[in-house]
């Protein structure tokens, strides 16, 4: 058999580029084992994307907003290698709402940046991830942020994830999430686990693998602790 | 009038009071208009304002030797079409051409989200390998003088064609829209003619590799022009060409699939404060790959076995090749 005598390594050029913002609940309920369980999470899956053969350190994004009684952008938007991540801690109350739409705005400016530096980008992916609900005078405005959720996913701006972990009010999460991308509920405390597939769900995307389809088959599931209202 | 977070917090755009409803409003209006000036102010202030990440730097000019061939060899050539990761069904094709000293190298991209681009784009290389190949074949003069207008004619002949093939099948002519590329070289010059992206480019008589053509980027991001698109009145526009006056020993061809594996396509500018398409053909890539030709075609490896190896490498060859969701043609063409 001829044996192919072919070898190029690719050229350096930049990454298209996946934004990625984590909108997550460090108010007091998710204090303990939960807060030190997603530290553990997201310190693993930086590390992961670091180590990712296909280049997903040099495509990846992420950002970080935090809400409690304040919403915080911990961290804008930046390639792993470059983040320092400080373990989140909890207090206050749980501003969902105000949380979600930083998000959102998080990865909307950044599309813009890209725009206006002429990079390429994939569709940018806003994730929340809560134990609780919205405070009381957060109610009247989650019909307001699942129209924007649910027409950010139909025009394709950006893809919503919620996943909630045990004591969530699932109802919430249900109104807030489009069909597509229905939401998930954690397994205990499995942070290590989801973050693998979400890592692995995002490098799927980036390679072609319809949102839909690489939300049900990438990676690992087991984090899965299955959604019923 | 001066708003703090604590005001809005109690505004609903449901709440039923019309007092509610306008400062709701006002409200979605004025955090419209902030972001549009935060945009509009890291826009003044430069990609510099915001840290790029790691980005590799301006490429430099690199001459790169590749070995001498045989001049029996006449042009050795690797040819392939793989589908990418994220495709359903291939949607490239393409055709190579030699001529006694001349050769063509025709590259198709079909459109990727049009039902019948892949029957367009084998439709229009098929077409295009007869009529070139007729041509050359005649001994008809086809110098740089008379490369734009035969092939300008002959691209027009394939848009008619494909409107033909549309109303054959009775589907809108837009479902077999696909990009073209025809690169040429004989002992006098290189030349390209092309319609939308992907790239092309050649070895200098300094040994160094540089582009034939400039990819047709429209204003959203990976939007181009087909060859469906073609009419007498835009193709001034939609048709490019170039020659350059050299006896040149490679060019190659490709869709723009594995462009960014072999090309320096988005890079740092030459000041170093914001990113662009320095349109560079890898010297270090096409130097190595030239290499492997050479030493294949003076082995006298089977055009077959060579192209068989050629799609493997353009599959899986490295991590990145392996993960692009596009289809990869590349075309690479060497001689003495």
């Amino acid at each position: 058999m001829y044996e192919s005598p072919f070898k190029a390594e690719a050229v350096e050029n930049y990454a298209q580029k996946c934004c990625v913002a984590l909108v997550l609940d460090t108010s007091t309920s998710m204090s303990g084992p939960r807060i030190e369980q997603l530290n553990a999470g997201i310190q693993s899956f930086i590390e992961e994307i670091n180590a990712d053969q296909a280049n997903l350190g040099q495509k990846l994004e992420i950002g970080i907003v935090t809400f409690d009684t304040a919403v915080t952008r911990l961290s804008e938007p930046k390639l792993t290698q470059s983040m320092e991540f400080k373990p989140l801690t909890t207090a206050g109350l749980t501003k969902m709402v105000d949380g979600v739409q930083e998000g959102i705005k998080m990865v909307r400016q950044r599309k813009e940046w890209y725009k206006g530096t002429g990079q390429k980008y994939y569709r940018p992916w806003v994730i929340m991830i809560t134990d609780g609900e919205p405070d009381a005078d957060q109610l009247g405005l989650l019909p307001g942020l699942a129209a924007e959720i649910h027409a950010g996913m139909a025009n394709k701006e950006f893809c919503f994830l919620a996943i909630g972990v045990e004591g969530v009010n699932k109802d919430v999460l249900q109104k807030l999430s489009h069909p597509e991308i229905p939401p998930r509920m954690l397994d205990g405390l499995k942070f290590g686990a989801f973050f693998r597939w979400l890592s692995a769900t995002i490098a799927d995307v980036a390679k072609g693998e319809s949102v839909s389809d690489a939300i049900k088959k990438s990676g690992d599931q087991s984090w899965d602790g299955g959604f019923k209202i | 009038m001066r708003f703090d977070q604590s005001d809005f917090s109690i505004l609903n755009p449901w709440h039923s009071c019309e007092g509610c409803k306008r400062l709701a409003k006002e409200k979605l209006a004025l955090e419209a208009k902030v972001l549009e000036l935060t945009q509009q102010i890291a826009q003044l202030k430069g990609p510099g304002s915001q840290a790029l990440g790691p980005a590799p730097a301006y490429p430099s000019e690199v001459a790169v030797e590749v070995a001498p061939l045989p001049e029996l060899v006449g042009w050795a050539h690797l040819k392939a079409s793989v589908k990418g990761t994220g495709k359903a069904e291939l949607q490239d094709a393409h055709e190579v051409l030699a001529v006694g000293q001349s050769i063509v190298l025709i590259v198709c991209d079909g459109a990727g989200s049009k039902m019948r681009s892949k029957a367009g784009a084998d439709f229009a290389v098929k077409q295009l390998k007869a009529t070139i190949g007729e041509f050359l074949t005649t001994g008809a003069p086809l110098g740089p003088d008379e490369w734009q207008s035969h092939t300008k004619r002959w691209l027009g002949e394939v848009a008619h064609g494909l409107a033909q093939m549309a109303e054959g099948e009775k589907q809108p002519l837009q479902e077999y829209g696909c990009t073209c590329i025809i690169v040429f070289a004989n002992d006098d010059y290189v030349a390209c003619t092309h319609v939308g992206d992907g790239r092309a480019g050649y070895l200098d008589e300094a040994s160094i590799w540089r582009n034939l053509m400039v990819p047709y980027k429209g204003a959203e991001a990976n939007s181009t022009v087909f060859l469906s698109m073609l009419t007498e009145e835009n193709a001034d526009s939609y048709v490019r060409h170039h020659t350059e006056p050299c006896r040149s020993r490679s060019i190659v061809a490709l869709s723009d699939g594995p462009e960014s594996v072999c090309w320096h396509v988005s890079t740092l500018n030459q000041a170093g404060d914001g990113l662009i398409d320095p349109n560079v053909p890898s010297g270090v890539f096409f130097g190595k790959i030239a290499n492997q030709l050479a030493s294949a075609a003076v082995q006298k490896v089977p055009q077959d076995k060579l192209d068989e190896a050629w799609a493997k490498f353009l599959t899986d060859g490295n991590p990145q090749l392996a993960t692009e969701i596009d289809d990869k043609t590349l075309l690479v063409a060497l001689r003495g």
